[in-house]
């Protein structure tokens, strides 16, 4: 029992250590921006904090159960990951900071059904969130891979849990993230200014664009 | 007259837009390029002929690294030729130990990530005997000393010493 609580809380630190180290700091701070993007609402940002933290399980719990049942070998899907999601970060972060920037805006002229145009009435963006962690999750750098494959799943194979321990590593992962996208919106709130509030999505958008050409030139064109 | 002040920034912002879709744009092409790319070593290549030490009777340390280099890594590459230079200087000068470095997501070295199952930056030390894998030793938590010189150095002193010992017994 002692055992498994400090598994557990293992998990739980070095997903905390994953997103506060320095190798992932681009997409540490990309996804910070994208989270603080959401400050219409706070309730919205909560749920899109969620849904990216559910991108985050999804990925993470995927790769636990194909790894943990020994369908996929640990260095093919680390090199496989290297070889695709790494590199298509950078691209992605670019396009998903253009529509926060509102550099790209999407007119709907087609009927989108019932349920799309409840979606679209209501304003609910926010959606993007879940594979937007999903990706983010999957985009390991060196040092999150070694943490990833060589303590989490171990750790998770050892004790049996192959949706326990991604889940907390997760929870750890996201937490910092989430922490201080809410010290952002809240900063920007209590001052009580406008503009900044307005501005803030705007900001976010341009972060990530920054971020994601940077993870481009380095991943991709150098 | 509104309209024509405000044009510069229009053409600004269509300008920016477009460039980063260009970008994109290449950069997916890239992307695209690196994924389909299938160059990879001839069927049956030995260890030997793949990473072309000196001489056929040669000690090797290998450093595994991603092709996107970050502090573990490069720390890691810093430490290793820092002891070494020191270590071979101490044997009399020539390259007894040689340090090679291999990069685990290109894909000529895919049938050496799946021999060593390296999924990180790791260390692998190899002894070839007439141009044949003697000994292979894989420190795949080396990288967990990356931010310690002192006890990565020592870690890497000692495995070293341990293993060419093991190959004379």
């Amino acid at each position: 029992m002692n055992d498994f609580v400090i598994a557990a809380g293992t998990c739980i630190v070095t997903g905390i250590i994953t997103t506060i180290n320095p190798c992932p700091l681009t997409t540490t701070i990309a996804s910070i921006g994208f989270l603080s993007g959401y400050s219409q609402k706070t309730r919205h940002m909560t749920m899109v904090v969620l849904l990216f933290l559910l991108g985050f399980l999804t990925s993470y719990f995927v790769l636990a159960i194909l790894l943990s049942s020994g369908l996929i070998a640990i260095p093919e899907v680390s090199r496989g990951l290297q070889q695709s999601f790494s590199l298509i970060i950078g691209p992605l972060l670019i396009i998903v900071g253009m529509f926060q920037a509102k550099l790209i805006k999407i007119r709907f002229k087609v009927h989108t059904g019932k349920a799309m145009t409840w979606i679209i009435k209501r304003k609910w963006s926010g959606l993007e969130a879940f594979p937007m962690g999903a990706l983010i999750a999957l985009g390991f750098c060196p040092t999150t891979a070694a943490i990833f494959f060589g303590v989490l799943i171990p750790l998770a194979i050892r004790h049996g849990q192959p949706l326990l321990f991604p889940l907390l590593y997760a929870l750890g992962a996201v937490l910092p993230l989430a922490i201080i996208s809410y010290l952002i919106v809240a900063g920007v709130k209590t001052g009580g200014n406008k503009n900044w509030q307005r501005l803030l999505p705007v900001i976010s958008g341009w972060i990530m664009i920054l971020a994601g050409i940077y993870l481009a030139v380095q991943r991709l064109w150098l | 007259m509104n309209y024509l002040a405000k044009k510069p920034a229009v053409i600004a912002v269509n300008i920016i837009r477009w460039v980063l879709l260009v970008f994109v744009l290449a950069s997916l092409v890239i992307t695209i390029y690196r994924v389909s790319d299938r160059k990879s070593v001839p069927e049956g290549i030995s260890l030997f002929e793949q990473l072309q030490p000196d001489s056929r009777d040669q000690v090797m340390v290998v450093l595994f690294h991603f092709r996107e280099r970050c502090e573990t890594c490069l720390n890691m590459e810093q430490y290793t030729r820092g002891f070494l230079q020191d270590y071979n200087r101490g044997k009399g000068g020539d390259d007894s130990v040689r340090f090679q470095l291999e990069v685990i997501n290109d894909n000529r070295n895919v049938n050496l990530v799946r021999h060593f199952n390296t999924y990180t930056s790791t260390l692998v030390l190899i002894v070839f005997e007439n141009g044949e894998e003697k000994q292979v030793k894989v420190l795949n938590n080396a990288w967990q000393l990356h931010r310690d010189q002192e006890a990565y150095t020592a870690m890497l002193e000692n495995e070293i010493e341990s293993f060419i010992q093991q190959h004379h017994e």
